[in-house]
């Protein structure tokens, strides 16, 4: 047998081999430079996001989502990016951009060095646009999630519409979107998820005129040092603006307020809000805690001792048109109970399979405490303060406010978060698959219980009353509407193996707590983008498709009931 | 002990003496076969030789089951815990109760030393409160409401029962406790009674120890203790896996359906509550044809130690090479870690995770 190296011995053995392969190499680069034939970009893709005008503004850097709302007439952006099946940019190349809805068009857009393009469109007519893209000449490559563009015919009209944001949260944060020009929010810069339901503020904004939207102030709302004008006029604070916002000392501007003292202060800026707009009713936009104090106002502020309390909830009541509940906390949250020593082993509730006898018995305490280290713990619960000692499902506040009906005259509307977790189980080497599945809400506030005078041991955050089975996830009767958020997540019980030592383990119930329905990422600019994850059915039949995104729902809502569309 | 432990008892002294069962019948193939073929197919030298080498192989085996010709013999010691949980919590499947007790140093104690506990009800009701902990003179220990010095009887107290379902919100009860777990909070027994506080017959009959006239509730959450005693899990814990495995792989030989019952009594709730007996045969079956039959299981660790997850459930893990019959002759051995659980007082099969997964 010859040695390999016997060519590199006898130099002249040598040349011919040399001489071939140069040719070849030369042929080689002349077909991959020169050649015009179609070229193939094998797993190239293709992303796009819309620039959200608003929210760029603020963070130019993180303000493009999956779609937008945009005002008819104006000129709206789309951001493209392009790679290889090795992700790298696709420098230099046409992309054919497809829009298909109200304001159909195609066109042609080409990258520049860095992969990158912009597609800019103004369009004429108001709906919903869905604009795709691909690598020209290789549909393959066409962007797995197209962008969505609510174009609104801008109005102006009065429709008094208050937000009241969750615990621990910062109402200049919600008035500093209401009306940018006159609210600054002062610590913004530290947290840009602080600024959510972007989309949803937009697009009201688009259609109702801002000077008639509030962002609710807690009476210890941080925004009280933050903001102060952020908060209505009427509203006085109870907690010490000298001290660090958020602080653990009792009197701290943190939003853990007690739901009494803020469902009178709210029954008060309704008023107020109501009076200053010709006696028009007001809708509430509320969210986690939010909801609580807004279940408790239209209960008529039944545990409030102040002499006039009850009157002033009562009678603002009645100037409430529409009450939106966002994963809402109406029942209390199951991680209070957690903290109470509730045994979750033993967690029970609608669709949860029997206690002790569930096949999710075991795993329970390890998801509850893996829920409670990511979720729990971000939310900052101390049960020495107000809030949480009302938000305790069965806690004097849940057990007065669910003791009646919600005012007869409101609309409620509610949107909460319905994760279900499925479990394979492995034996020896074998795969069984899930059977049953776990449903544990949004994390926070378990899907139940939708009768409006429950207040179940575990909480919960859905409310429907009669309104029989969910279909797609939306049930309804009468005044009552309801939208579960379901997300469902099959998990092998052995990524469950990290819990076992340390419940803030990394583990398979990482991308149940990345759900978009989480309790803390559903309010999020990304997830309440146009065009994101989160569609629900459109009952108002409307939007031009039977499901839609929830911002776009409720702006539908308010629209239809205020005789737009 | 319950009609459903003692089955449960059966079930696992059943599974025991199949592995011992087949221990010795494969032990004896085994020589028989060598024999054979060493003696030359004579029998008076083969005999003997087979006397000789039982003996032998009796004096080696100690007991523990063998599950196959081949396999390397490992006797399972499983050590008890280094520690008491955080916080213990037993449940009892057959009862549908459940009981847990914080037991973290300093901040599972209330104000006058008592430590906190749970003990949930079938329906799911909860009653929440404190209790002192005495150390009893065999080394296990009682959290139970006092005892009168005079009488000898137990003191009823008050408590808030935490209702479940609909708006029933908190009740006020009156209620007597008596549990005892052993040294390492495994295994536990309790003993409930009470009634509303409203339901002033069944009240006074909780607090006079003279129930039957009211409308008082006695439950009993049984985790592997009776009121007299408790069994401890430390010694059941090794034979427990050896007889399981060998069972395992006996069910797996026969390869059809119904042999996987045996087996399935002996796992978690995570496989009883989501699969019924035949469909659970069924899909190991199915899985069999896809990614071979167990021939063999070999645990590679001879010593687990029992531990407490975050949630204070006892469990251990075991390593086991698991070997696969592929068919037309081909064999691979995958190893994994096999997890059983400490429930009801018994040990189970909880799962199992790829070695390196």
């Amino acid at each position: 047998m010859k040695s390999l190296m016997e060519p590199i011995a006898h130099p002249r053995r040598f040349r011919l081999p040399v001489a071939l392969a140069g040719n070849v190499f030369v042929f080689a680069l002349i077909l991959a430079c020169c050649n015009p034939g179609p070229i193939t970009s094998g797993h190239a893709s293709v992303t796009i996001c819309a620039n959200d005008a608003a929210r760029a503004l603020d963070f130019p850097a993180d303000a493009c989502f999956s779609g937008t709302f945009h005002a008819v007439g104006q000129a709206q952006s789309l951001r493209i990016a392009a790679v290889d099946q090795n992700g790298s940019p696709l420098k230099q190349r046409q992309l054919n951009v497809t829009v298909s809805g109200a304001n159909a068009r195609a066109a042609t857009v080409t990258t520049d060095g860095g992969g990158l393009a912009t597609y800019t469109y103004t369009a004429a007519t108001a709906g919903t646009d869905t604009i795709q893209v691909a690598v020209a000449n290789d549909s393959a490559s066409r962007t797995a999630r197209p962008s969505v563009v609510h174009w609104i015919t801008p109005q102006h009209l009065t429709h008094p519409i208050i937000l009241v944001h969750g615990i621990r949260e910062d109402a200049g944060d919600f008035a500093h979107q209401f009306n940018p020009g006159s609210v600054t929010d002062g610590d913004q810069a530290s947290d840009a998820q602080e600024q959510t339901w972007t989309s949803l503020i937009e697009a009201l904004k688009l259609v109702y005129d801002p000077a008639s939207m509030e962002a609710f102030c807690y009476v210890d709302d941080p925004a009280w040092v933050t903001a102060p004008t952020a908060c209505p006029a009427i509203e006085t604070p109870t907690c010490d603006t000298t001290l660090p916002v958020g602080g653990a000392l009792p009197n701290a501007c943190a939003s853990q307020s007690s739901i009494d003292l803020n469902a009178v202060m709210l029954a008060h800026v309704i008023k107020d809000l109501s009076d200053r707009n010709g006696g028009k009713k007001v809708t509430l936009l509320a969210y986690s805690m939010g909801t609580a104090i807004v279940r408790t106002l239209l209960a008529g502020c039944l545990t409030s001792l102040g002499s006039t309390d009850q009157q002033d909830c009562a009678n603002s009541s009645q100037l409430v048109d529409n009450a939106f509940f966002l994963n809402g906390a109406q029942q209390g949250s199951w991680l209070l109970a957690l903290k109470r020593g509730l045994d979750p082993a033993t967690l029970a509730g609608n669709g949860i399979p029997d206690a002790v006898n569930s096949p999710f018995t075991s795993v329970l305490p390890l998801i509850a405490q893996g829920i409670n280290s990511a979720v729990g713990d971000t939310l900052g619960f101390n049960l020495n303060n107000g809030a949480e000692t009302d938000l305790m499902p069965q806690s004097a506040n849940i057990l007065a406010h669910n003791s009646v009906q919600p005012a007869a005259t409101v609309n409620l509307y509610t949107f909460y978060g319905d994760i279900e977790i499925g479990m394979d189980v492995n034996f020896y080497v074998y795969t069984l698959p899930a059977v049953n599945t776990l449903p544990v809400g949004d994390l926070v506030m378990l899907a139940q219980d939708d009768d409006p005078l429950a207040s179940p041991l575990w909480g919960g955050g859905s409310l429907c009353d009669n309104c029989g089975a969910l279909v797609n996830g939306y049930h309804s009767n009468g005044r009552y509407h309801a939208w579960a958020l379901t997300q469902r997540y099959i998990i092998n019980i052995n990524g469950l193996a990290p819990l076992l030592s340390a419940p803030s383990a990394t583990s398979a119930l990482q991308g149940v707590i990345q759900s978009p329905v989480q309790h803390l990422n559903v309010s999020q600019p990304a997830t309440q983008a146009p065009g994101s994850s989160i569609q629900l059915v459109d009952a108002t039949g409307l939007a031009g498709a039977p499901t839609t995104d929830m911002p776009y729902e409720i702006l539908l809502t308010l629209m239809h009931g205020d005789g737009l569309i | 002990m319950t009609q459903s432990n003692r089955s449960r008892a059966r079930q696992q002294d059943r599974l025991r003496r199949t592995a011992q069962r087949a221990m010795w019948r494969s032990a004896f193939a085994t020589l028989w076969s060598v024999i054979r073929r060493g003696a030359g197919g004579r029998p008076g030298a083969a005999v003997l030789l087979l006397v000789c080498a039982s003996l032998l192989t009796g004096a080696r085996m100690g007991g523990v089951a063998d599950t196959g010709p081949s396999q390397h013999q490992v006797v399972l010691r499983v050590s008890p815990p280094s520690s008491l949980p955080q916080v213990a919590r037993w449940i009892d499947v057959h009862h549908g109760t459940s009981y847990t007790l914080a037991l973290q140093a300093g901040a599972s104690r209330d104000a006058a030393g008592g430590y906190r506990f749970t003990f949930t009800t079938p329906a799911g009701d909860q009653l929440a409160a404190s209790l002192p902990i005495t150390k009893l003179p065999d080394g296990s220990y009682t959290q139970s409401t006092p005892v009168d010095t005079t009488t000898g009887a137990l003191t009823c107290l008050k408590g808030i029962l935490r209702v479940s379902k609909n708006s029933g919100g908190a009740q006020a009860i009156v209620y007597t406790l008596v549990t005892r777990f052993d040294q390492y909070a495994m295994v536990a027994y309790a003993h409930l009674v009470y009634a509303l506080t409203r339901d002033e017959i069944g009240a006074a009959g909780v607090c006079s120890g003279l129930t039957g006239q009211g409308n008082e509730q006695a439950l009993d959450m049984l985790s592997g203790c009776a009121a007299s005693g408790c069994t401890s899990p430390v010694d059941t814990a090794g034979p427990t896996v050896t007889a399981f495995e060998s069972s395992v792989v006996g069910a797996a030989k026969q390869g059809e359906s119904p042999s996987w019952k045996q087996i399935y009594a002996g796992t978690s709730r995570v496989m009883t509550a989501q699969y019924g007996g035949d469909r659970f045969g069924t899909l190991i079956e199915q899985q069999a044809q896809k990614k071979g039959r167990i021939k063999s299981i070999t645990p590679s660790h001879s010593s687990p130690q029992i531990q407490f997850d975050a949630a204070g459930q006892a469990y251990f893990a075991v390593t086991d090479s698991v070997e696969l019959d592929k068919g037309a002759g081909n064999t691979s051995v995958v190893t994994v870690t096999s997890y059983y659980l400490l429930e009801s007082g018994q040990w189970v099969f909880w799962f199992s995770m790829p070695v390196g997964a």
